[in-house]
């Protein structure tokens, strides 16, 4: 909890200092939030009723999709757990995180949700805040989807976070994942639901995307959040985002257990 | 050759706001601090000289440099090189000067040196006959044929300046813009570098204006010293005057056969250094060598040896800077 | 940029104050030589300094050689998601208002043609912030030749090429699909949006670079440029609101790299065929605007590390 709130801490000094930028960030998101926000209006002019959503739920995933994106931005960050990891390999500097008591993964976990933290509460909440005001924006449905919706946040936050640090250990085989992240965060973007929601995709697709992780990330809670989903529906899904955060994360922790003993055996 | 008046370069510096909105008030009317590199400084350099820039990081030493060589444009007063203003005849400037910066290369990092200085020979509209004049001399002189194949990224620090040096020379400038040239070059190397700008000073009559924090430099090269701090010229003549204005303490060192004496002069600093030497210093005009001596004869306890010391140039520099220039 | 100024009171003779040395042979015929020269002479001469300093800068990157085929992996990854997210819309759709998928790809290529030519050539002036707060961009003003060139002349991004060959072969294809036959106006308008397109990627790039000689920070505004960019890259602007549409047509005319040359191109009604024609104006005025901005900022450069 202490080394979250240093982080923080961080997080917001860094803020301070460079504020143009900050604000900066912020009308990044805003523009394009204005761009899908009018991509599907005019596509709903065009025929409302291939869209599959009555228009106001449709432009809020949509813009909610692209605000959430700061905090779910999976190569943008330094710390990020794949940035990280190459970054340290790269360097030979890995040997000092192995030889630190604190269990990697859980140190990224709590470095990363604090930056996330701070990206919630000063970019995307403003982003949010705009995006009711002034570009049509819908409140969450009720009083349970907002809690539920918080809930498959952090879920979705989790599933993100052991995918990417999963990647990184990519890096002890391949040792440069410049590819391979591009290529990733091009399967993320296409089957997470955040460009394009998974509706629109054609059957066959769709099969597939409901067998992989990545919907946890975005579809999920942007249907929460847009009321599209029973009360039933809702506890289906945020079992499911918990299954694939858990799955992955233990995944992920024994990748680096098999890691740890291989570099050790190496002398490092 | 180079004369330089009223010559002022403020920077300003954003100052982090406090408070509510902070952010919103630095974006809309940011507030700035007022830094004075260069507060109004005058000075001639006449032809042939070899003037050496003294002061302490910060002092304006480096924006004064950039100022003559026409990187930075002064906020008032003017500069004159060879009659022409700097930043206003920036390229025929540029065909009379020789910079280097002894902490920034400016040769192409990663192709080999010579590659360098025949691209500059291009620049700067070397016929073929003084690049190979000056090469051959410079090879002589610098000992560069060791290295001219290699890319600079594979040079030792002396090496590179040695590169750097040359290149700077190659268009035949008349004057030489050295910005800390020795600095963190090891001994020998040092001294070879001051051997070739001596050289250079004296066979070709080039003007040499340097900055350096090394006073091994300032004794052997430089007839000259303006010495600056916080923007503003302090002494502004030889050393020797240096010496004779600033330089009144003398230290004394002795050694004793037995405990030291107490010695209680006003004025009068006196104490067991960590190396066991016990060192007297004092005021050149206060007192005499005599007075000194026979107060501690007072004591009585034998004195073993002694040496008298006048304070050297660093320590004199060093004493300017903490008088920021009160006499 | 830097043009030659003060060319004629260059380097008289008589201003050697008799240094002999200095009037040494060579150096007389260059300060007649200059004189007689005049401007065409100087322009020539940078020219040639330019290529000078790009055969220097290939030979340096030829030690640190970049993949080819990982680069063209990259490019066709990057821009995936996005060439998906197109062709679902289109299918799913059969067009966005009255763009069908060929038209839309027509607007991607262009707009990663346009922007290879930043890529290739001029990717050195989104380092400009690097170089300054280093202290590096010194260098440039102590050499007689434009310190824009020595800038841009510094480094040359061949893997740039596959945006290009990218972008082409997405234009093939939308063309193909539009079924637009060109004549020969066609093509001499095409080289002619080319051209004004690129200028204005590496003009609006440079701008946002120089803000750094004010600011020494510049990184944030450029990637609500990339934003910006992703619109219009994606998107005809006619889907977006009046306000947009100004901002990108009169005040940063980005619409002039892929919207306009496609309308013009396509055929579409979406804009008077005398609007999409002042592309090489909107160039022409970016051009100015930035050697303005240029002079000043060299005038207010803190150089720094010092």
């Amino acid at each position: 909890m202490r080394v979250f709130g240093s982080w923080f801490k961080t997080e917001m000094r860094a803020a301070g200092l460079y504020r143009a930028d900050f604000l900066l960030r912020l009308c990044y998101s805003l523009i394009a939030m204005y761009g899908v926000c009018s991509l599907w209006r005019a596509l709903y002019r065009q025929d409302p009723g291939l869209v599959g959503r009555p228009l106001p739920a449709m432009v809020t995933y949509a813009m909610l999709a692209v605000a959430l994106d700061i905090i779910f931005y999976p190569s943008a960050l330094k710390s990020a757990p794949q940035n990280y990891i190459a970054d340290q390999v790269r360097t030979g500097r890995i040997d000092t995180d192995l030889l630190r008591p604190r269990d990697l993964q859980f140190q990224l976990l709590v470095r990363n949700a604090a930056v996330a933290l701070f990206s919630l509460l000063w970019l995307v909440l403003p982003a949010w805040l705009l995006g009711v005001f002034f570009l049509g924006m819908e409140l969450p449905a009720g009083v349970i989807c907002t809690a539920a919706f918080a809930a498959s946040i952090v879920l979705g936050f989790l599933v993100l976070f052991s995918l990417n640090f999963l990647l990184g250990l990519v890096c002890f085989v391949t040792l440069d994942i410049r590819q391979i992240t591009m290529a990733y965060s091009g399967i993320l973007t296409i089957l997470s639901g955040k460009l394009i929601p998974n509706w629109l995709y054609p059957e066959w697709m769709q099969a597939v995307i409901r067998l992989l992780p990545f919907r946890c990330i975005f579809e999920m809670p942007l249907n929460i959040y847009t009321g599209v989903l029973e009360s039933g529906e809702i506890v289906r899904g945020l079992l499911l985002q918990g299954f694939w955060a858990l799955a992955l994360f233990c995944l992920g922790r024994l990748a680096w257990r098999k890691v740890h003993k291989y570099l050790a055996v190496q002398g490092g | 050759m180079i004369s330089v008046k009223k010559l002022t370069k403020t920077y300003r510096i954003a100052r982090p706001q406090e408070g509510r909105f902070a952010a919103l008030r630095s974006l809309v009317r940011p507030q700035y601090t007022v830094c004075r590199a260069v507060d109004g400084i005058d000075f001639d350099i006449q032809d042939g000289e070899v003037v050496g820039y003294i002061g302490q990081n910060g002092a304006g030493k480096s924006t004064t440099i950039k100022m003559l060589s026409g990187i930075l444009v002064p906020d008032s007063g003017s500069v004159e090189v060879d009659g022409l203003t700097p930043h206003v005849d920036r390229k025929a400037h540029l065909q009379n000067i020789g910079v280097v910066f002894g902490q920034k290369t400016s040769l192409w990092w990663d192709v080999p040196v010579i590659d360098s200085l025949r691209i500059l020979k291009e620049m700067y509209r070397i016929g073929e006959g003084q690049f190979r004049k000056n090469l051959e001399m410079f090879c002589g002189l610098l000992d560069l044929d060791s290295f001219l194949g290699q890319p600079v990224r594979q040079l030792s620090l002396g090496q590179r300046v040695r590169a750097d040096l040359a290149a700077a020379l190659m268009h035949d400038p008349q004057i030489l813009f050295l910005d800390e040239p020795t600095i963190g070059v090891d001994v020998v190397a040092k001294e070879r570098l001051r051997e070739f700008i001596l050289e250079i000073n004296r066979e070709r009559k080039v003007t040499v204006l340097l900055t350096t924090h090394d006073m091994v430099d300032m004794e052997k090269l430089v007839d000259r010293v303006i010495v600056i701090n916080a923007g503003s010229i302090l002494y502004d003549g030889g050393i020797q005057g240096l010496r004779e204005r600033y330089g009144r303490q003398r230290r004394m060192e002795l050694e004793f056969e037995g405990e030291p004496p107490e010695i209680s002069l006003p004025g009068v600093q006196a104490g067991k250094q960590k190396d066991g030497k016990f060192v007297v210093t004092f005021a050149q005009g206060q007192y005499a060598v005599d007075e000194i001596l026979s107060h501690i004869r007072q004591g009585g306890v034998p004195i073993r040896d002694i040496t008298i010391q006048n304070a050297d140039i660093e320590q004199i520099v060093r004493d300017i800077y903490r008088e920021g220039g009160r006499e | 940029m830097d043009g030659g100024k003060g060319k004629g009171k260059c380097m008289d003779g008589e201003k050697g104050k008799g240094n002999a040395w200095m009037r040494s042979k060579g150096r007389g015929k260059y300060a007649d030589g200059i004189r007689r020269e005049g401007d065409m002479g100087e322009v020539r001469f940078q020219a040639r300094m330019y290529v000078s300093l790009l055969k220097m800068t290939m030979k340096g990157i030829l030690e640190y050689r970049a993949d080819f085929w990982i680069s063209l992996v990259s490019v066709v990854l990057l821009n995936g998601a996005n060439i998906v997210q197109i062709s679902v819309i289109s299918w799913r759709f059969h067009a966005l208002g009255n763009w069908g998928v060929g038209d839309l790809l027509v607007l991607y290529g262009m707009f990663m043609i346009c922007w290879s030519i930043f890529s290739v050539f001029f990717r050195k002036l989104s380092k400009i912030e690097d170089e300054i707060v280093s202290g590096s961009f010194d260098i440039y003003l102590l050499r007689p030749v434009s310190p824009f060139l020595q800038l841009v002349g510094g480094d040359i991004n061949y893997t740039g090429l596959c945006d290009t060959m990218m972008g082409a072969a997405l234009l093939a294809v939308g063309l193909r699909m539009a079924g637009v036959q060109w004549g020969i106006g066609h093509i001499l308008w095409f080289a002619v949006f080319i051209l004004s397109g690129g200028t204005i990627v590496v003009c609006i790039r440079f701008l946002i670079s120089c803000v750094t000689f004010w600011t020494t920070r510049g990184s944030a505004l450029s990637s609500v440029f990339t934003q910006i960019y992703l619109l219009i890259q994606k998107y005809p602007v006619t889907i977006f609101g009046r306000a947009f549409r100004v901002l990108v047509t009169g005040i940063v005319p980005v619409a002039y790299l892929n919207f306009y040359p496609a309308v013009y191109l396509l055929g579409k009604p979406d804009a008077p065929a005398w609007l999409c024609m002042l592309s090489p104006v909107a160039a022409l005025a970016l051009v100015c605007l930035s050697a303005i901005v240029w002079r000043g900022g060299l005038r207010h450069y803190h150089s720094g590390g010092g």
